[in-house]
């Protein structure tokens, strides 16, 4: 499962043989069956969760009881609350497993002791961070001036896999429309072809 | 020392050669109130940081100046979704104080990560940080009130509250300037 992980560091880092057995001192393997939470709103986000296999969802759920879709990871994601993890606040998102999940979990205290051990992993988190900031802004920005189709073709673009494997009533939830909106827009994208 | 060197200093630990290293990729840049960090449209080239002083950050809406964020001396300034894929900015940061700060450009950051032994450190605390940040503020644009809001800003910026004009506050808060006096008015008003 670790290996996973190392392919994962190693497009952005190299690793030394050392360095690969330093890292793989500080994870610990979690699985996760489908439905199954990773964590609940309101709990301190205590790990960061590496994706080795599955698919997982963070979402929050309104005053209404509506589910809101945040982000999905998949293998070679990260994914967490990371507010809550970085700054020890409450979590407000849910996470939990769509497909039974293989996790690499490091805790808030390994995840800095880490960094102090194997350097070259601050580089590696810098570089995840920024790509982070850069998408963030760039979906944010989508949100606000793309239509419903648009964010449809574009998502359908760059994670066509995603498309397949995540049930469409979470990806209308994610793209911030009915469920009904985007079989209609499915229907008129099959026309248009 | 510059207040920027001992900011780093509490960061990560550096040797005497690295101090000097550092203070040569800095450059000073002084604005006068009123003149830009960054104008939209413009590429990022910097992330500055401020000796003394106090920026905003403002996005046009429609013709409209929405004030996004502040910061203040000690604080790192930039707009990265600019500095780090090197695209125009949709953001601009104005001084709204005469502001004296240090600045960095792309090319002598990347210095900057192979000549000092932890700057890959101060990098990955630094966007730590800024990461942080934006999921805060968010955050806080779904979820707070305006109400919320300004208690938040003032909890976070106890100080800046005086030297800020309040339509800046007002447009940070979301609301317009009325609506904040009223709100300032309800809360130094005992219950």
């Amino acid at each position: 499962m670790i290996s996973v992980l190392f392919s994962h560091i190693e497009e952005k880092v190299a690793l030394t043989k050392q360095d690969r057995e330093k890292i793989s001192t500080y994870f610990v393997a979690k699985k996760l069956r489908k439905k199954q939470y990773l964590l609940q709103e309101g709990d301190i986000c205590k790990n960061l969760a590496f994706v080795a296999k599955g698919l997982l969802r963070t979402y929050n759920v309104d005053d209404k009881g509506d589910e809101h879709m945040s982000v999905f990871g998949w293998e070679g994601w990260w994914i967490s609350d990371f507010n809550s993890f970085l700054s020890g606040e409450k979590a407000v998102f849910n996470i939990d497993a769509i497909e039974s999940s293989d996790l690499l979990l490091i805790s808030r205290p390994d995840y800095e002791a880490l960094t102090l051990d194997v350097p070259v992993m601050d580089r590696y988190f810098r570089i995840l961070y920024q790509n982070s900031l850069i998408t963030k802004e760039r979906r944010l920005m989508g949100s606000i001036t793309y239509t419903a189709e648009e964010k449809y073709v574009k998502l359908a673009e760059s994670n066509p896999q995603l498309i397949k494997r995540v049930p469409q009533n979470l990806i209308a939830s994610y793209l911030g429309i009915a469920p009904e909106t985007l079989s209609r827009i499915k229907k008129n994208l099959l026309r248009k072809r | 020392m510059s207040l920027l060197i001992t900011t780093i200093k509490k960061l990560i630990t550096i040797s005497a050669d690295e101090e000097a290293i550092l203070t040569n990729l800095f450059k000073p840049l002084n604005l006068k109130a009123g003149e830009y960090f960054l104008e939209e449209g413009q590429l990022c080239r910097y992330v500055g940081f401020i000796e003394e002083g106090l920026v905003r950050y403002y996005m046009n809406d429609d013709g409209n100046q929405k004030t996004l964020y502040f910061n203040k001396e000690g604080e790192f300034v930039s707009n990265y979704q600019s500095f780090l894929p090197r695209v125009p900015s949709n953001t601009s940061i104005q001084a709204i104080e005469d502001t004296v700060l240090q600045v960095i450009n792309y090319a002598d950051m990347q210095r900057m990560y192979s000549d000092v032994k932890e700057g890959e450190r101060l990098g990955r605390l630094g966007i730590e940080h800024v990461f942080l940040n934006s999921i805060q503020q968010l955050k806080s644009f779904y979820k707070d009130s305006p109400a919320d809001r300004y208690q938040e800003f003032l909890r976070c910026y106890p100080d800046l509250a005086q030297r800020i004009p309040q339509y800046y506050i007002a447009s940070y808060v979301g609301i317009k300037p009325q609506s904040l006096s009223r709100i300032r008015k309800r809360l130094v008003e005992p219950k």
